[in-house]
């Protein structure tokens, strides 16, 4: 990996950042520490701002949505404020095109010297009025603006502690799931207890192609708990792939049970308890497949190294 | 007398093109084609009529002042509007107290599927967003549809799915990461916008 480089033509893990912070914003939206963060990294690398994420997001937002009538009230509020827009952006410059009408002029019968006197009092008359209507508009401008920086700044402080309570619930969750494994009967407790009951399911695992690997599997549906004995499974790097346990129903249901996320940490005999995500009615199989770190909500099953049937699926 | 000039207008010229003229006949046009979209989108994302209705409002705003900024070579009209009202509604959430998460919002699988015309039609890429989106791991499919559509918190996601937050973030990086890179692999061998 490239250390650091202030040269914006080479890459660098800046840049890697750079693009979390870009998809981040595009799908979540940015904290103001992540927004000034990516505007700094943005800034050293000298890279131009890049919509590329923005626009990929709106076209998946395009690709689900429904269009849906804007009530007639709001159309009409909307037509009058773009007006307004309009009213201050000019519509000059070389080369653009645009039609333009101008008004026809009728001659006055006064004499212009009048005319001319009439036209510079009113334009003083309606200046000072402006002015006057401008400076307090600024004044009170300046109030709201102030009491709407305090809101902001109010905001930004709840929004702070709200991720600072997120990450406390994080780790306080964490601490939980430690304490009650350690308190929890194991998998080779459960495996025992289950294994020798008569009215459970234990059932063979079958190796799968050129899968190595055997064993048994209890699984008791009344109380929703099992474990699985695994023989000579391959040892898994939790960094690149886990185990995940699958309990395929026998009322035909479309997705199987997730069964829980486990390693094999050594050769040999290992004891894993099962962790059904959901209820598990009647299985008629359970699958082991190999998939990414902490598993996937549904499997592609490229990788099933063992299946363990019931006696009337063999 | 009336007096009027009539100059050439080019034939390819969008509607935000003109918006950024300063061509007020282009706001009613702007209106007609995609205030409805605009409408849809903000009321989704929208705790109720009143904040929508506020939302569309600053997201018209944003499209007055920054139609200048819209390029035909990069996406089409809707794709640039809903990128502008995608990001006021996403900074709306997080300054509003009232979090999309803690209103009663029913994830339903066909919540994007109700009565009305597909915003499909509107934008060629969206189309092809739909393509690639199925080429897409589940789970990354899974977590932008909730993240994206619903604008679901990273959180929430996490609770919904049983999944680590950490694995929310790389689902939802990884996922917008492939789809812009197909997206743009389209753009290059020709598909047009």
């Amino acid at each position: 990996m490239n250390s650091h480089s202030s040269n914006p033509t080479e890459s660098s893990p800046n840049d890697e950042r750079i693009n979390e912070l870009l998809a981040d914003q595009a799908v979540f939206g940015l904290s103001s520490d992540e927004a000034h963060e990516l505007a700094r990294l943005m800034n050293n690398r000298k890279r131009q701002n890049d919509e590329s994420f923005d626009r990929a997001a709106a076209a998946i937002d395009l690709s689900m949505g429904k269009v849906d009538p804007m009530p007639e009230t709001l159309s009409q509020k909307l037509r009058e404020q773009g007006l307004v827009a309009m009213k201050g952006s000019s519509s000059e410059s070389s080369g653009e095109l645009v039609n333009e009408s101008y008004g026809s002029v009728t001659p006055s019968e006064r004499p212009n010297r009048v005319n001319e006197i009439i036209a510079w009092a009113t334009a003083i008359a309606i200046g000072f009025v402006a002015l006057w209507v401008w400076t307090d508009a600024r004044a009170t401008n300046g109030k709201l603006n102030n009491q709407l920086a305090k809101l902001n700044d109010r905001l930004d402080s709840l929004s702070k502690d709200q991720t600072a309570l997120s990450e406390v619930k994080e780790r306080l969750t964490a601490e939980n799931q430690a304490l009650l494994a350690q308190i929890a009967p194991n998998g080779e407790e459960i495996y025992r207890t289950l294994a020798n009951r008569g009215d459970v399911i234990r059932w063979d695992w079958s190796a799968v192609k050129d899968s190595k690997g055997s064993g048994d599997i209890v699984w008791d549906e009344e109380s929703q708990t099992g474990a699985m004995r695994l023989v000579n499974l391959e040892v898994n790097d939790p960094n690149t792939s886990q185990y995940q346990l699958w309990i395929i129903e026998a009322n035909g249901r479309e997705h199987p049970v997730d069964g829980g996320v486990f390693n094999v940490e050594k050769d040999g005999e290992v004891y894993v308890p099962i962790d059904a995500k959901l209820f598990a009615s009647t299985p008629a199989a359970f699958a082991i497949t190999k998939e990414d770190p902490n598993g996937v909500v549904v499997s592609d099953k490229n990788d099933l190294p063992l299946l363990a049937q019931g006696p009337a699926n063999e | 007398m009336t007096a009027q000039r009539k100059k050439r207008i080019p034939v390819t010229e969008s509607v935000l093109q003109r918006v950024a003229r300063g061509d007020a006949a282009a706001v009613d046009e702007c209106l007609s084609q995609f205030g409805d979209l605009v409408w849809s989108i903000a009321r989704r994302l929208s705790p109720d009529n009143a904040d929508a209705e506020d939302a569309t409002q600053e997201i018209f705003l944003e499209i007055w002042k920054n139609a200048g900024k819209y390029n035909p070579d990069l996406s089409s009209e809707a794709t640039f509007i809903t990128m502008i009202a995608r990001r006021r509604l996403i900074d709306r959430h997080r300054k509003s107290s009232r979090r999309l998460d803690t209103v009663s919002i029913e994830f339903n699988q066909d919540s994007a599927h109700e009565v009305g015309k597909d915003f499909v039609e509107l934008a060629e890429e969206a189309s092809k967003a739909r393509q690639c989106l199925e080429q897409l791991k589940p789970d990354e499919k899974k977590v932008l549809e909730l993240s994206i559509f619903h604008q679901l918190s990273q959180t929430k996601i996490s609770e919904l799915l049983s999944i680590p937050l950490g694995t929310v973030k790389t689902h939802a990086r990884r996922g917008i990461t492939r789809l812009r890179d197909m997206l743009s692999l389209e753009a290059v061998s020709g598909g047009a916008r």
